[in-house]
């Protein structure tokens, strides 16, 4: 096989795959851009438009070492969002409603509830959250207002290497949540076989870099209005960064 | 009398390439030796140092050891002692300078040095007086 047609199979491969993608498994985290601390949205390695999504960003809050809040707010730069904030922020979290969706049998999907699509095969509310520990906590991550899934260490001290287990607890409107999907690289490996958390919320995952770590913590819960959704997805980071050596 | 490294074979062009790379990882961002006798902090690739007196504080910018235009920055300094804040504007003082002039440093509190670049990105390096 001739180079161009690896090439073509290749790209024709990869924007079959690109479509088939479901919707619901963007998220967002936080990730460093040129020193700045960004906001990036997608799956894997893509790092889809953030800034056009920006009105979607219902809160973004970020916290001192003493989880003091510290104002906070993102700031388009150029094509990516940054985090900007009054003082030095230890942690940032952010909440996205990405809305209403529904899949037709078509494949296409409408940024509308199922009471305005109804020949619709599935319908869904989703929504993205995202909290960042810029620098290693030095007690409890607490929960977040309004941050109705969030995964949290559940020791404090997190793993400085690479390679040794960590454990989170998944919290669902402030609560353990059994049966939750936790992911441990979604930027690097978006296809892992996860594990499920167990009865006390907690699962245990290797940490997988020696440098960003973005964690995903899924769960798919009730309709919060039948007449216009199946069923409602949320999907919530935790990422951290591990040090390299001294340069 | 130059070397051919492909005729010394793969060991002598690993060996090459681990020097080469080297110095690159181990200067990459610059030293950190203070040059006006203050406190040296890095954020990213940007070094500050903080020089506080009895006329009030400076601060010094560069990247890589190269000064960095403080004509172009604007920053503030914020200092934080017995849970009391204090700020105050630093302007440009020519060359890689920004001044706070008449502000006092305390002993043993927290400065806080924001820097905002033209682009407006910001940084933040954070001192602990002696």
């Amino acid at each position: 096989m001739k180079l161009p047609r690896i090439l073509a199979v290749t790209v024709a491969g990869s924007a079959l795959l690109a479509m088939a993608t479901p919707l619901s498994a963007h998220a967002i985290w936080f990730a460093q851009r040129a020193t700045q601390i960004a906001l990036v949205y997608g799956v894997g390695a893509d790092d889809l438009d953030a800034v056009k999504r920006l009105p979607l960003i219902k809160t973004v809050t970020g916290y001192g070492a003493d989880w003091a809040p510290v104002t906070t707010s993102l700031r388009a730069a150029g094509p990516i969002p940054v985090v900007d904030s009054e003082e030095p922020i230890a942690a940032v979290a952010a909440i996205m409603d990405y809305g209403l969706w529904s899949k037709t049998p078509d494949g296409k999907w409408h940024n509308k509830g199922r009471d305005e699509v109804p020949t619709a095969t599935l319908a869904e509310h989703n929504w993205k959250y995202a909290v960042h520990l810029a620098k290693m906590p030095t007690g409890p991550v607490p929960l977040f207002e309004g941050h109705k899934l969030q995964i949290v260490p559940v020791d404090p001290a997190i793993p400085q290497k690479m390679g040794e287990p960590m454990k989170v607890r998944a919290y669902y409107e402030g609560k353990p949540l059994a049966g939750a999907t936790i992911m441990s690289d979604y930027v690097n490996d978006p296809d892992e076989v996860a594990v499920k958390t167990g009865a006390d919320g907690t699962a245990t995952i290797t940490v997988r870099n020696q440098g960003l770590n973005v964690l995903m913590g899924i769960y798919v819960g009730p309709a919060d209005d039948k007449a216009k959704v199946d069923h409602v997805e949320y999907r919530s980071s935790l990422s951290f960064v591990l040090p390299h050596l001294p340069e | 009398m130059p070397f051919d490294l492909m005729k010394l074979g793969p060991a002598a062009i690993a060996i090459a390439a681990a020097l080469a790379l080297t110095p690159t990882a181990a200067f990459a961002h610059g030293s950190m030796k203070p040059q006006h006798g203050g406190l040296v902090q890095m954020s990213g690739e940007t070094m500050v140092e903080l020089v506080a007196g009895p006329k009030g504080v400076d601060i010094f910018i560069s990247e890589e050891d190269e000064p960095l235009p403080a004509s172009a920055y604007t920053a503030t300094l914020t200092q934080t002692a017995s849970g009391q804040k204090t700020q105050a504007a630093l302007k440009p003082a020519g060359g890689n300078k920004l001044s706070a002039p008449g502000f006092i440093a305390a002993k043993g509190t927290k400065i806080v040095v924001a820097l905002t670049d033209p682009s407006g990105a910001k940084i933040f390096t954070t001192f602990q007086t002696r």
